[in-house]
């Protein structure tokens, strides 16, 4: 299933709950990033907060990728999975295919894989 | 800039957000910076490391984006178009899912999404530690806070406070 995060988290979970709890925590949390980007916007010509700022971003970028090794570890004693995870990389990150290109063929062959039991 | 153009593509993405906003940040960074030049790559490192110290979703960087490009109109109009479609789909498909529970195929397509939701997420770290030509403190930054993430059990706000820090002290 799609889901940029929590969008879809009112219809997933329970709707009454879910659903207020996420209106919250999206409109409070749209304000407050727009807030927070504006004041940054002022103030983005002081360098050590540019430098602070790209020193944040870099240390989420990482967060990504302990993610990624985190969701990993599962499938490390299987080839397959690897060998999926490894092109979805190099078409992605290094070659720089579109997206559009590259789920819907990964998918495709994945399942295929699936299929056989090597996943 | 064209909002209707941006709403598109944010849709587009949207269905295309299997596994999380984590999974199309690089294509995102790809249309935006690098096909369309809407943002600078240290713009877009910038709106992602913003939307990241800010509470709520992470798919408000979609409105950081939107803001840049169109002002306050793109900022609704990116943020509604990421989650409107995905939400609806979600919503056509949680009973359908539901339906198929024992069926084999889905648990076929349970096991082939993952390692391709993995192999995006692990691009959208890298492509974002690279906003530009590759700096060793970024990936320095970026590997010790995948590290520190991977041995210790710190909540992921002192991870970034310490990429901030060390942002400070190496750039």
């Amino acid at each position: 299933m799609t889901d940029p995060m929590s969008e879809a988290a009112p219809v997933a979970g329970p709707q009454r709950v879910g659903g207020a709890v996420w209106r919250c925590e999206c409109v409070g949390g749209f304000v407050w990033v727009l807030a927070l980007f504006m004041v940054y916007n002022d103030l983005s010509s002081y360098e050590t907060l540019r430098e602070i700022v790209i020193g944040v971003g870099a240390a989420g970028a990482g967060l990504f990728i302990g993610t990624a090794i985190k969701l990993a570890r599962p499938l490390a004693k299987k080839p397959a999975a690897l060998v999926i995870i490894a092109a979805c990389f190099l078409f992605v990150a290094v070659a720089r295919y579109s997206l559009v290109i590259v789920l819907p063929v990964g998918i495709a062959i994945a399942l295929f894989a699936a299929l056989r039991d090597w996943l | 800039v064209n909002l209707l153009e941006l709403a598109l593509y944010f849709a587009l993405l949207s269905l295309l957000s299997v596994g999380g906003l984590p999974s199309v940040m690089p294509e995102m960074q790809r249309y935006v910076v690098e096909l369309k030049g809407w943002l600078t790559p240290a713009d877009f490192m910038q709106a992602f490391a913003v939307g990241q110290a800010a509470p709520g979703p992470n798919v408000l960087i979609t409105s950081l984006i939107g803001w840049k490009v169109a002002g306050l109109p793109g900022a609704f109009v990116a943020l509604g178009a990421m989650c409107l479609p995905a939400a609806v789909l979600a919503w056509w498909v949680a009973d359908l899912w539901d339906r198929f529970k024992d069926s084999p195929w889905r648990r076929a397509v349970q096991r082939a999404i993952a390692p391709v939701v993995i192999g995006m997420i692990l691009s959208g770290g890298v492509v974002l530690a690279t906003p530009g030509a590759p700096d060793w403190r970024l990936w320095l930054i970026a590997g010790l806070a995948a590290g520190g993430m991977l041995v210790t059990k710190l909540n992921p706000l002192w991870l970034l406070t310490a990429g901030g820090v060390l942002g400070a002290l190496l750039l």
